[in-house]
């Protein structure tokens, strides 16, 4: 990074701080606080529910899973626009109705208090873990490539985040957020048309694409019906459903976004306009990850991205080892550059066996320099056992360092940044209300002092309960920031975050959906069907090699049919 | 779905579903609803083509 990159990177940062700080500046009742008096339009919403969904981990790992894997990943989303239609039909305007601040708030009501209490301490799990890997994810990815210091890192973005959250609650989170999107959206161009300018400039848009076709990475649609293949049509369609179903309907990070919506109108016009927009989103990053690739073709890659792990073998017995392989791996790149003339070629004329013996030439020299890959690895992971041996989430970023001009850096740079802040921003304010709604003002309330008479105790009482929501979302940032040490450990990012969600998303659904369509079912029953599903949902991520999508299903329908049976029993009794 | 919360910390809202319960463009939501699944079954289809046509 030059100093222009930084000057950009910097202004952006003083920029949210102070943007955030401006815009929340009348958040002094509990209701501003928490829901920005529920007074937010439906682009303000759509932004906000974008910027939360999109972390920087989502920028940094998901075009390096493309590289790796190709665009299998986009079927994970395909149930988000399915959900969006039932949330708006269902639990929009339920939550406006009963004029909730959480989603946990309505458990109570329609159950009791001890299953308000587990779904929101699951949310408290479940979310504070996740907060720890949005705040971290990305300042260790940045200091391997950048050699940025992680403390440093977590002490700056994690305290302006920290700062602008505290002050201004849910009206800065949510208008800052619309900045960051629009940031994320420049940067996204940009990083992209560098791309396109960086290809060779006989290569068009036209033979990146069907060259990416040839190596396998527009292989998008799997219809097989396999439950122990990650991404298949179905797994994203109906496991995916219910994942999104879950965290747009029952996680407070997001349900908090769309209950700022001044009307019912607002919040729907929001989640729909998500439904639209996400998957053309989704296909766009992962296609920067394809291109990404087809630019590695013409250029010779680093063996392995995550220069951390290769810096420190230069230093170790295995240095020259590791040297070797990458000239044998430097060589077999330049031997491939022939095969992709020739594929090109024979594309272009339309000429089939032509193409295909120059794409079958290709995909073995690709084979071989995997074979090359692999053996690098084992060397890194002989100096440094128990590494982690994907490099996913170093693909982008490497790429950007290298080939950005100065300036450019700094925008893309400050895009990453942005999606990191806002996811976190809304994570730290849902863990804030929740910890407030659904522990310290109930906690409060059962004391008989606390109780307020009058509209003087009454606004003492919200000053107080404001003062506790900044006093969590202080709480809430420092936890993460210490757990966030443990995410070093994990694969690739994105992945962990999603697989941490479904451990928990699945059981949180069900008692939700027996919430709503099953009125037979009481508190007792749900309550114990849901340890018991948890359960089940664990044992299955311990002992079973189900793919993670599924988990929601099975935790869902676990509460929903131990539920229903416990009742029955119950009801014998 | 019809359990009304009694809250007494919870004050009046500044603005109270202003704006109603219409949605934008078309005249009901179910156009939106209908809009937003053909979207993704145009996705759907066209992922497909792509996966067969450039492999």
């Amino acid at each position: 990074m030059r100093a222009l990159d930084w000057i950009v990177l910097i202004a952006f940062l003083a920029f949210i701080a102070l943007y955030g700080l401006w815009r929340g500046r009348h958040s002094n009742t509990t209701s501003n606080y928490l829901l920005a008096g529920r007074s937010l339009r439906w682009y303000t919403v759509l932004f906000s529910i974008m910027a939360t969904q999109a972390s920087a981990i989502t920028f940094l790992s998901t075009p390096g899973q493309a590289y790796a894997d190709g665009m299998r990943f986009i079927q994970f989303y395909l149930g988000l626009p399915l959900a969006m239609v039932v949330l708006s039909i269902t639990v929009v305007p339920l939550f406006h109705r009963l004029k909730v601040y959480t989603a946990y708030e309505y458990l109570e009501q329609r159950f009791d208090g001890r299953v308000r209490t587990l779904a929101a301490a699951l949310f408290l799990i479940q979310r504070g873990l996740a907060a720890g890997l949005t705040i971290y994810a990305p300042a260790l990815i940045f200091a391997t490539i950048l050699g940025w210091d992680i403390f440093w890192m977590n002490l700056v973005f994690g305290g302006v985040v920290v700062f602008y959250t505290a002050s201004g609650g849910t009206r800065a989170v949510s208008h800052t957020q619309t900045v960051q999107v629009l940031i994320i959206f420049t940067g996204m161009a940009v990083a992209c048309a560098m791309l396109l300018h960086l290809l060779p400039a006989q290569v068009s848009l036209l033979d990146a694409t069907r060259l990416a076709g040839k190596l396998g990475k527009l292989e998008s649609i799997d219809p097989s019906f396999n439950l122990h293949s990650r991404y298949t049509l179905w797994s994203g369609l109906i496991g995916g459903f219910f994942l999104q179903l879950s965290y747009f309907g029952t996680d407070q990070s997001q349900v908090q976004r769309y209950l700022t919506g001044k009307s019912v109108a607002h919040s729907r016009m929001g989640l729909l306009f998500n439904g639209l927009l996400k998957i053309p989103m989704q296909i766009s990053i992962l296609f920067l990850g394809v291109l990404v690739f087809v630019f590695y073709q013409f250029t010779a890659p680093p063996i392995f991205f995550n220069a951390g792990q290769v810096a420190a073998i230069r230093h170790a017995p295995q240095a020259a080892a590791y040297a070797d392989l990458e000239q044998q791996y430097a060589a077999l790149h330049e031997e491939k550059q022939a095969a992709i003339g020739g594929l090109l070629t024979a594309m272009r004329r339309g000429d089939a066996a032509g193409e295909a013996r120059a794409g079958s030439g290709l995909m073995q020299t690709n084979h071989e320099m995997q074979a090359v890959r692999e053996s690098a690895i084992d060397l890194l992971a002989d100096r440094h056992p128990g590494m982690d041996r994907k490099d996913t989430n170093y693909v982008f970023l490497t790429f950007l360092v290298h080939y950005l001009p100065v300036g450019l850096l700094g925008l893309v740079i400050a895009a990453i940044v942005a999606a990191a802040m806002g996811s976190t921003a809304a994570e730290l304010n849902a863990l804030a209300a929740t910890t407030t709604v659904d522990f310290y003002r109930r906690f409060r309330r059962r004391q008989p002092q606390a109780a307020p008479a009058g509209a003087q105790a009454s606004a003492a009482e919200e000053r107080r309960t404001v003062r506790f929501s900044r006093a969590a979302t202080l709480f809430w940032g420092l936890f993460a920031v210490l757990f966030a040490d443990y995410a070093s450990r994990l694969g690739s990012l994105i992945e962990a975050v999603n697989i941490l969600g479904s451990l928990f998303y699945g059981t949180i659904l069900g008692i939700f959906l027996t919430a709503f369509y099953m009125p037979r079912v009481n508190g007792r029953a749900v309550f114990r069907a849901a340890l018991l599903a948890e359960l089940l949902v664990l044992a299955c991520f311990l002992w079973s090699d189900i793919s993670f999508l599924w988990y929601n299903l099975v935790g869902c329908l676990a509460v929903m049919g131990l539920g229903w049976l416990q009742s029955v029993n119950l009801h014998n009794e | 779905m019809s359990v009304q919360l009694k809250d007494p910390h919870h004050e009046p809202d500044q603005a109270d579903n202003a704006g109603g319960d219409k949605p934008l463009l078309f005249r009901a939501w179910r156009s939106w609803y209908i809009l937003v699944i053909a979207e993704l079954a145009l996705i759907i289809l066209l992922l497909a083509w792509i996966t067969r046509v450039f492999h």
